[in-house]
């Protein structure tokens, strides 16, 4: 059997911005209020009445060359085989080295504990044959989760067919989140005009 | 589980459920992906899951609610609803908020101040219900009946109960929570169709014409409705063009937006129409076959509405209104759909009408990829059922108009899950009538949660919320072959709250005088297993067994049942008025530094039910008004500066949003935010609860919005009674 590749497929022409991943999330990992393992980026551009709206959901990219996982003075995180990075709870010492080196924001200190968590990929139901939770949820079914190892994947067919995008690619990171269809200047974090909340 | 089959993950789980304990669980197997599972963080097991029927919003979703040690974790979709196919929003999994707020109402409250001042007085449910039989009791002893006013205006499953209680009493007044936006969608389409329902047939269109709905944000069939509708844009490459004041997120994703004055769709409808008539587009055959008029008449009707003459009121080119036309007739299958935007308005019925009409023209009418009329199952009660004196009235603050002027009596006021001095219009108006005892003597709330309203009532009542009770529904289904959908208690009601049938069939015991008699089912589940025995097929299949282990049933026998019109007329019925376009009389002369206010709904809150969902405020939580760059430019305003907007009925101030995507003519400025008496959540500040992350509210410092209501007048559309939401003119000045 060969390895897998864990990835996630963000198809922006089918995501309606609605959160529901933002909170399935919450709900799921049980994140606390004031931080996110998931979250949509809403912006607004073009002149009236020549508008559009752009959504990004963004969450960790499991990167292929994780700078958090260089910068840990402790091994306390790590990438796996099947590309997902994750963190030992008992080892990290919530020095927030890999909060500093994450070019995505994708980390954050738990505020009712003292250590560093993100998304994971909904690791524990993946292992159990689940979809992420963020995936099942979406009603728009933006989101896709799969294998990039298995031809036959969901992922794998939709890479292949459709032009993606990454985020921030000069980072040399390679992101395992892609995106379809994703909109410049929602990738761009300067770019924009933010939303109101 | 295939692949990696149960024995398997057991192993793995026991083996490696130390290890992840500890963090550090063992990668898995390889296996398919399933739906509609959870399984533990912690150790690892599968979760237990019960299925039932979301009540965050009407659209009344499949799902499935996770238990851990005998407490819901996680609510996720039901795979096997045939409208939401086990997807669910952000507002269905907060419910989970809702279960376990700090703020719930912990047993029967009695005022003990004056009305209006927040003193409470723990009561016993038995002094509670005895106090409310007593009032009722006297009442009857007046023969006062209809003094006696039901208003049950969120929860739409329980609108029956509500309807056979207050019948029994011989009530003349009812009310129950207004559909599709408004109350102008259905009683336009009632008439027209005479179907209570109809929506988009947005999985098979290739053209989705939209004039001011929002179903990327909110819709009442929500996640059903989007779903199809965003399959058919990438699979069938459907184009969608929106007619919207302001750039919602369905307006900034559509192909084409094009800003409106408000309360003018109806002119830009008709135009389109008459651009297909006279240039011969139109389904002639479907014309003369299905309705009931003719192309001559049509023709010679629509000859009034010119693009040219659009163009002028509504300020969309009359170029853009005969090509979006011409695409719309050619398109095959095409629908056009229409939300709040147009229908919020006191012209909202014939807008309404006037959007059948074009449906009409091209042969769109419960057809595939139309707009079609999706019927659940007839639900049949248990008789005996109480005479029919009358018929449940769509959510109306006229009731507090009549009140105020003392043309209406009232003896009794009961009201379940109602909040009107937050939903309705002119809240202080209504608040005066809540606050008056010589108007209502008595009132009694039902609710989970004290909100703006019951601090006014006499007697609150801790109501289950809908994730602790039974309910039989029959949701309108999007694929048009009927099912049943259970909701059944995942677990028992919190503290010492009731669901409503239950609290309605032990006073109608104690009132007696007759109204007990049409309550002898007993339990609220006899009431639903007299509803299921009619239905034999469902019966076969298990009855009310299958229902609890699946929560849905589907009888895959029934194959969509159209063209079979409740019309006297057998056809659709547009004439003998046909479908015109009324102009909003106060909009005609708006002064320079006027602007039409209108109001919208986020994805993420429904109304007055959603501001105490922790996870749903930290996303949302404050509503600056939207004003355009250029009227913000005159203005000198900047992003996050202070208004004062003031209407007829008064003012109030918020910080502004200086945004392009807005009609420059407008501004806007959302519900669901600006509580002042909702609980403790959503003024987003840190408190002490049992719930550790409520010491973690973090918003209360960015603000939490303001309600716009307090200034929007009451106004009706004489047609469907439905309130004038967007018809607000407001002067508005920096401070």
């Amino acid at each position: 059997m060969k390895k897998k590749r864990y990835a996630m497929v963000i198809d922006l022409r089918r995501c309606i911005g609605c959160h529901s991943c933002s909170v399935a999330c919450k709900a799921e990992n049980r994140v606390p209020p004031g931080v996110f393992r998931s979250w949509v980026k809403i912006i607004e551009k073009g002149r009236y009445p020549n508008i559009t709206r752009h959504f990004l959901p963004t969450l960790c990219n499991q990167c292929e060359h994780p700078p958090c996982v260089i910068n840990c003075p402790v091994q306390a995180t790590w990438k796996q085989e099947d590309g997902i990075v994750i963190i030992d709870e008992h080892r990290c010492i919530g020095c927030k080295y890999c909060l500093a080196s994450c070019p995505y924001n994708a980390r954050y200190v738990n505020p009712l504990m003292p250590i560093v968590q993100k998304c994971y990929f909904c690791r524990h139901r993946v292992y159990a044959g689940l979809e992420p939770a963020c995936v099942e949820v979406c009603p728009a079914k933006a989101r896709i989760f799969g294998d990039l190892n298995n031809p036959e994947d969901e992922v794998t067919k939709l890479l292949s067919k459709h032009p993606f995008q990454t985020l921030k690619p000069e980072m040399g990171t390679y992101p395992q989140v892609y995106y379809i269809a994703a909109d410049a200047d929602a990738m761009d974090p300067f770019a924009g005009r933010k939303e109101w909340t | 589980m295939s692949g990696m089959n149960r024995r398997d993950f057991i192993k793995w789980g026991a083996g490696g459920m130390a290890l992840l304990a500890t963090g550090l669980p063992l990668e898995g197997e390889p296996a398919p992906l399933e739906k509609g599972k959870s399984i533990s963080r912690t150790t690892g097991r599968m979760r237990k899951s019960i299925p039932s029927v979301c009540m965050m919003c009407p659209a009344s979703c499949g799902i499935l609610g996770y238990l851990e040690y005998g407490k819901v974790i996680n609510i996720g979709g039901n795979p096997l609803d045939p409208n939401s196919r086990g997807r669910l929003c952000a507002k269905g999994i907060a419910g989970l908020n809702h279960l376990y707020n700090p703020d719930r109402i912990p047993s029967p409250l009695r005022r003990a101040g004056k009305r209006g001042e927040g003193q409470w007085k723990q009561i016993s449910w038995d002094e509670a219900f005895n106090e409310i039989a007593l009032r009722l009791n006297a009442l009857q002893a007046e023969k006062q009946h209809h003094n006696f006013i039901l208003r049950n205006a969120w929860d739409l499953s329980s609108n029956d109960l509500a309807w056979r209680f207050a019948s029994a009493f011989d009530s003349s007044t009812t009310f129950h929570h207004a559909v599709l936006e408004s109350p102008n969608g259905a009683f336009a389409i009632h008439d027209v169709s005479g179907h209570s329902i109809g929506v988009g047939d947005v999985s098979h269109t290739r053209y989705i014409l939209n004039f001011g709905a929002n179903p990327y944000e909110s819709h009442y069939l929500f996640v059903p409705f989007i779903q199809r509708l965003i399959d058919a844009r990438i699979n069938l490459g459907a184009k969608m063009v929106t007619f919207d004041v302001r750039i919602s997120q369905t307006a900034g994703k559509s192909d084409e937006w094009f800003p409106i004055i408000p309360g003018t769709d109806g002119m830009v409808v008709l135009a389109m129409a008459y651009v297909i008539a006279s240039e011969g587009l139109w389904d002639r055959e479907f014309i003369e076959r299905w309705t009931n008029t003719s192309p001559a008449r049509l023709l010679r009707h629509l000859s009034a509405y010119t693009p040219k003459k659009a163009e002028s009121v509504s300020g969309v080119r009359a170029s853009d209104i005969k090509r979006i036309a011409a695409e719309f007739a050619t398109a095959k299958p095409s629908v056009a759909i229409g939300g709040g935007g147009a229908l919020k308005h006191i012209n909202g019925t014939s807008n309404q009408k006037s959007i059948l009409l074009l449906n009409a023209m091209v042969g769109s009418l419960d057809t595939k990829g139309g707009f079609i009329f999706p019927q659940g199952y007839l639900l049949d009660p248990p008789d005996p059922k109480p005479p029919k004196s009358q018929r449940m009235n769509p959510e109306s603050q006229n009731l507090f108009v009549r009140v105020a002027r003392g043309t209406q009596p009232v003896g009794v006021l009961m009201t379940h899950m109602d909040n009107a001095v937050y939903r309705g219009p002119n809240s202080k108006l209504i608040s005066h009538v809540l606050e008056d005892e010589s108007k209502i003597p008595f009132h009694v709330s039902i609710d989970p949660f004290l909100n703006e309203s019951n601090l006014y009532a006499d007697i609150v009542l801790p109501e289950a919320i809908y994730l602790e009770r039974w309910d039989l529904l029959s949701p309108p289904p999007m694929e048009g072959i009927p099912y049943i959908a259970l909701r059944q208690p995942i677990v028992k009601p919190m503290a010492h709250s009731l669901p409503f049938s239950e609290i309605l069939i032990e006073l109608a015991h104690r009132v007696g005088g007759g109204v007990e008699r049409y309550f002898r089912f007993g339990k609220m589940e006899h009431y639903i297993e007299a509803m299921i025995r009619k239905i034999p097929k469902l019966v076969d299949a298990g009855g009310i067994d299958f229902l609890m282990d699946k929560g849905i049933w589907v009888n895959s026998e029934l194959k969509p049942d159209r063209k079979r019109l409740k019309t006297p007329s057998g056809k659709y019925e547009f004439e003998p008025s046909l479908p015109t376009y009324l102009p909003i009389p106060h909009h005609q002369q708006l002064k320079e530094g006027e602007f039409h206010l209108i109001t919208f709904q986020w994805n993420v809150h429904s109304y007055s039910q959603t501001a105490n969902c922790k996870w749903l405020m930290e996303i949302v939580h404050r509503n600056p008004l939207w004003i355009n760059e250029e009227a913000a430019k005159r203005m000198s305003l900047n992003n996050g500066d202070r208004v004062k907007v003031t209407s007829s009925l008064g003012s109030i101030v918020t910080p502004v949003f200086v945004t392009q995507g807005i009609h420059p003519r407008v501004v806007a400025l959302s519900d669901s935010l600006g509580r002042w008496n909702y609980g403790r959540t959503p003024q987003g500040k840190p408190f002490q609860s049992q719930d550790p992350e409520t010491n973690l509210l973090w918003w209360g410092k960015h603000g939490t919005g303001v309600h716009p209501n307090p200034i929007i007048p009451i106004l009706q559309d004489p047609l469907g009674e439905g309130q004038g939401w967007m018809d607000t003119v407001v002067k508005a000045e920096k401070v």
